[in-house]
């Protein structure tokens, strides 16, 4: 099959949900596939941000857009930071400057942990508990889904 | 995030611009002796103000003028040009000569406890600022630069559409001015015959489901000379040339009443009523429906065709593999790459 063609459908598949497809056309087959084995979508920071039909439409968003619920390993749902919706994730003000926390970290209720920008809306992400930010899950300028686990705060 | 605290413009420096706003000939030595200042003093204010992006013409042996004269932003006449209802609203109006920005001085206030509707405009922006980290070039007072602080009682969640709904709003209070050609790309850019007029950057803050916090901040071309906009890096475009009259006739101070009305409108509106009343407003503004576009996410440009606004107010583009809807990225105009 002509690479070119290979290289198109690679691109399809990426701008889509859809996980793996196989091309037959003559003697020849294509199988591409985007995640080895069980891969949690949503924990991945390579994971597309606005999905087909995972949009969540502001009337019910939890229903359509939250794969599963959390499993951060054993970390109990208090110490967790989601996302209150999609966007693109954002360290630190602007590009250049020092993140708003790091790994580490002590913060307190009411500290921005992070920017989330979803329809030039740039949202500043508080944090509800006073604490040690012990997991940073999302790279700076990667999208987030709904309800996608930012920060582990203990 | 340091939040504008005043920068330094002098009070004799804004003095002198006063004197000089009208854009007639004054000589070194009528503005000394009107302000009681050196000759020094004067020259060196005049140096400050070109340094702020003020074009001062000096005319040798007789005296200085403003290349362009300047209605100066004023918040009393400001205050005077708004309804009834929407003073009502407003938590005070305030006009610095120089700010970092209009909306982080907002948000930091409001982060210390400033009611809603506090109105913030400044004639120049030291760190003016687009989309995240671009900055917004704005030499002082060729540009309109105001912030809107206002509060829900609903969380950041609920606040998405509002994006567009202040796009909407500021694109219909520019077609009011005399704007015919004004157009919106999603979520909120202002275009006129696709170069830049005005862009708005929203700031929120607070919890998700609870209450929160917005700021709304308006960047309006007037009237930029080409060199100051050397540094823009796109296509733009100023109100002068979009009106097609001379700057020194843009009233500024009315100019930024009825944006402000609008957007206190709009403010007001849309946490009744969501973002529902705006989209045939917006869709009115919108000539790109059916063009090709590319959306630009983190580092993926993805091609289709623009297919209108959801309910939600996300982007509805037609792709090869069927309608996305995007509720982040960047359009961009351009025809889709050749693959």
């Amino acid at each position: 099959m002509d690479i070119r063609k290979v290289k198109k459908l690679i691109e399809l598949i990426e701008q889509s949900d859809v996980a793996e497809i196989e091309i037959h056309e003559g003697e020849e087959s294509v199988r591409i596939s985007r995640h080895g084995g069980n891969a949690v979508p949503y924990l991945m920071p390579q994971a597309l941000a606005p999905q087909a039909g995972a949009a969540p439409a502001s009337s019910a968003p939890a229903a359509t857009s939250a794969p599963a619920p959390a499993k951060s390993d054993e970390e109990p749902e208090d110490n967790l930071v989601r996302s209150p919706m999609v966007g693109t994730f954002y360290r630190s003000p602007s590009p250049g400057s020092p993140p708003f926390v790091d790994e580490g970290d002590r913060v307190k209720v009411g500290d921005t942990l992070c920017i989330i920008e979803a329809m030039k809306i740039l949202n500043q992400i508080e944090s509800e508990k006073t604490g040690t930010i012990r997991r940073i899950l999302v790279e700076n300028g990667q999208p987030v889904e709904y309800n996608q686990i930012l920060f582990v705060i203990e | 995030m340091t939040a504008g605290a005043a920068a330094a413009v002098p009070p004799t420096h804004l003095a002198v611009l006063r004197l000089l706003a009208d854009g007639e000939l004054h000589s070194g030595e009528a503005i000394a002796a009107r302000l009681g200042l050196s000759r020094t003093a004067v020259w060196k204010a005049l140096e400050k103000l070109a340094g702020l992006g003020i074009e001062v013409a000096t005319l040798r042996g007789r005296g200085y003028r403003l290349v362009e004269p300047l209605e100066l932003l004023d918040a009393g006449r400001i205050q005077a040009g708004l309804s009834a209802g929407a003073r009502a609203r407003l938590g005070g109006v305030e006009v610095h000569a120089s700010l970092g920005s209009t909306n982080s001085h907002l948000m930091e206030l409001a982060k210390h406890g400033v009611a809603g509707g506090r109105v913030c405009l400044a004639e120049h922006q030291e760190r003016g600022r687009g989309r995240h980290g671009r900055t917004w070039v704005s030499p002082f007072g060729r540009s309109l630069l105001l912030s809107v602080l206002w509060r829900y009682d609903f969380g950041i969640a609920g606040l998405a559409g509002l994006s567009l709904a202040a796009g909407a709003a500021v694109a219909d209070a520019l077609r009011a001015q005399g704007v015919a050609d004004i157009a919106l790309k999603w979520p909120n850019d202002l275009l006129w015959h696709g170069r830049k007029l005005a862009g708005l950057l929203l700031e929120a803050a607070g919890e998700a489901h609870g209450s929160s916090h917005v700021v709304i901040g308006l960047g309006l071309n007037l009237s930029l000379t080409p060199r100051q906009a050397a540094e823009i890096d796109q296509p733009w475009v100023d109100l002068a040339t979009a009106l097609g009259r001379p700057a020194g006739r843009i009233e500024r101070n009315r100019l930024a009443a009825t944006l402000i009305e609008a957007l206190i409108e709009a403010l007001d509106r849309f946490g009744r009523e969501g973002l529902a009343p705006f989209l045939p407003l917006w869709e009115a503004s919108d000539p790109y429906r059916g063009e090709p576009i590319a959306i630009l996410i983190g580092s993926r440009t993805i091609d289709g065709i623009h297919g209108g606004i959801a309910e939600d107010g996300a982007l509805r583009v037609l792709t090869e593999i069927g309608e996305q809807t995007f509720q982040a990225g960047e359009v961009s105009l351009r025809p889709p790459r050749r693959t």
